[in-house]
């Protein structure tokens, strides 16, 4: 599969008053595929959002270069272009919501890129119908939950129609519904209709829904692999300030004591039908 | 029940009460908003609460009226036994005695050292200047710094270690009641232990009473003594750990969940395996199943 974006020996790093500057990414090399869903873990400072304000040319990188769909981010021309394909979705609701009325909200996107009322109308409704809040339309934004909101940046980002969605901890502040919604919602517009997806996360067991999971350590890549492949490095993931999904950690603990379960499991519902068979 | 949940629970003086608090935003205008109503509770003297509840419930704006930044609608706030509305001169040692600690706390530190910013409040409250740097060097030890880090300015320092500072600065004040909102948000997993670690370690040196506002189950269910329920304005349950996590059907309801070892649990204990359902740790869950499972030494294989 072709790559959508590709960073190649990117080095990147922010500027401090009266010192060094601090390196966050050194020679790091990444390509997403198209119609992939990538999960990125590492631990706070890794270089994780670093990597998703490269990806639409908010942040350029100082050395190395960053191709989106075959456009560089360091082209000033392509920006407009670049930003089209990737939309970008924040930890917090709150600094991302600009409307009083959530349908405006979802419309400020395409109005932007000069869409054509029409369309925009036709784009917003579908958008709020994809991410479930079409009959919540003419509420306003704060008064929605947390995972509400973050469900409307969303459809703010689809009504764009971008070729890809990167996502920076959009679950960190929300409840345990909010969540499992915003995942689901996610999971749907990478599956129906095949959007790119970069989601950065502090939790294993989202990461685990992805197909490919890239582990940061110290701006450099520590593993990649498919889910199953990447959580039974659970001592290199603990040593790099991470977890893996409880399923995962008490399967290896029990296995290690010689317990047969077989394969590689993820899920609390894997591990229960493996342990029913055990213990029956 | 975990160990010393017991012994709290049975010295039963509360600390912090509320009767019949009722807050509502906006009030006489059409957007009324009821935030919490008729809320009743006794947080008792060393216990450590957790407090759940979906977005929206009503928990931030219940937890502001612990320190009276928030005056309820109706129904009062009593601490150690007194109103603390009654004397409004005294509404400023209400806030010294019941630390409030909100989410990302970190984007309030502000001074050049570490050593100053945890010093802000103590100074505050007019301590002498030795009193102080004795609290500073306690409030660092709580949080796990080395003293190293005195001199050193907050904003140099990581995501996880600003947000031990920032926590360190209301332990400074040596609050009766401490209250954190969300304290791990944000965080790494290694950062969420480090900061989980700290607030048991802080409790258990101290025995000061924590209430601790997460929307982690899991969090909740390793370190509480009990669990407050918010939804929808009301308390749903207020009640001990095993007590709240038997109503799984009921959490899923109001958005929020139950520890995904529990969903273990109780997803074998509907296949007819007699396993205990209050379990809430994976260390729990291999202690209860691994004498039940064949496969014996590491060698076996």
């Amino acid at each position: 599969m072709r790559a959508f974006i590709e960073f190649k020996d990117v080095s990147f790093s922010y500027d401090v008053e009266d010192a060094q500057p601090v390196p966050v990414l050194q020679h790091f090399d990444l390509a997403i595929a198209q119609g992939d869903f990538v999960a990125i873990l590492g631990h706070n400072g890794s270089g994780k959002s670093t990597v998703a304000k490269l990806c639409n040319g908010i942040e350029i990188p100082q050395s190395g270069d960053v191709t989106v769909n075959g456009m560089n981010t360091k082209e000033e021309e392509n920006l407009l272009e670049i930003r089209r394909h990737v939309g970008m979705v924040f930890q917090n609701p709150d600094n991302q919501i600009v409307a009083t009325i959530v349908e405006d909200d979802v419309a400020f996107g395409p109005e932007n890129l000069g869409v054509e009322p029409a369309e925009i109308r036709r784009r917003v409704d579908q958008a709020l119908r994809d991410v479930g809040m079409y009959d919540l339309r003419f509420s306003e934004p704060h008064k929605l939950s947390g995972g509400q909101k973050q469900r409307v940046a969303i459809a703010g980002v689809i009504a764009m129609q971008p070729a890809c969605i990167v996502l920076d901890e959009p679950t960190a502040m929300l409840d345990p519904r909010g969540r499992k919604d915003v995942m689901k919602t996610v999971q749907m517009l990478n599956r129906d209709f095949g959007i790119t997806v970069l989601y950065i996360t502090h939790f294993m067991e989202e990461a685990a829904k992805a197909n490919r999971v890239v582990v940061m350590d110290k701006g450099r890549i520590l593993l990649d692999g498919t889910p199953r492949e990447v959580f039974q490095h659970d001592d290199a993931l603990r040593a790099a300030g991470l977890e893996v999904p409880q399923a995962t950690e008490l399967s290896l603990l029990l296995k290690r004591d010689g317990v047969p379960l077989s394969g590689s499991i993820l899920t609390i519902e894997e591990l229960s039908r493996q342990l029913e068979e055990l213990l029956s | 029940m975990k160990k010393g949940t017991e012994d709290v629970l049975l010295n039963n003086t509360p600390i912090l009460s509320t009767e019949d608090l009722t807050y509502i935003y906006q009030k006489g205008t059409n957007s009324e908003v009821t935030a919490i109503q008729d809320v009743s509770v006794d947080i008792l003297q060393g216990e450590l609460v957790g407090i759940i509840g979906h977005t929206g419930s009503g928990k931030s704006t219940l937890i502001e009226h612990f320190n009276a930044l928030k005056k309820g609608t109706s129904g009062r706030v009593l601490l150690d036994g007194s109103d603390i509305w009654a004397d409004k001169s005294k509404i400023r040692s209400v806030r010294f005695r019941v630390g409030v600690c909100f989410q990302y706390p970190e984007y309030q530190l502000f001074e050049e050292t570490v050593a100053k910013d945890i010093a802000f409040g103590p100074k505050n409250m007019g301590l002498s200047e030795e009193e102080v740097n004795r609290r500073v060097t306690d409030a660092l030890t709580y949080v796990g710094l080395s003293q190293s880090y005195a001199e050193k300015s907050p904003f140099d320092l990581s995501g996880g270690e600003k947000r031990r500072v920032a926590i360190a600065g209301i332990m400074a004040m040596e609050p009766q009641v401490l209250v954190l909102d969300e304290p791990c948000a944000g965080l790494d997993p290694k950062g969420r232990a480090t900061v989980l670690q700290m607030i048991a370690s802080y409790r258990a040196k101290t025995g000061c009473t924590v209430l601790l506002v997460s929307h982690s189950m899991e969090d909740v269910a390793a370190i509480a003594d009990r669990i407050l329920v918010m939804n929808r304005a009301h308390v749903a349950f207020f009640d001990t750990v095993d007590a709240v996590f038997s109503h799984a059907e009921e959490l899923q309801e109001m958005g929020l969940d139950i520890p995904r070892i529990t969903q273990l649990m109780l997803s074998l204990r509907e296949k007819g395996i007699d396993v205990p359902a209050n379990l809430y740790t994976v260390q729990q869950a291999y202690d209860a199943l691994r004498p039940r499972l064949k496969g014996g030494s590491r060698h076996a294989q």
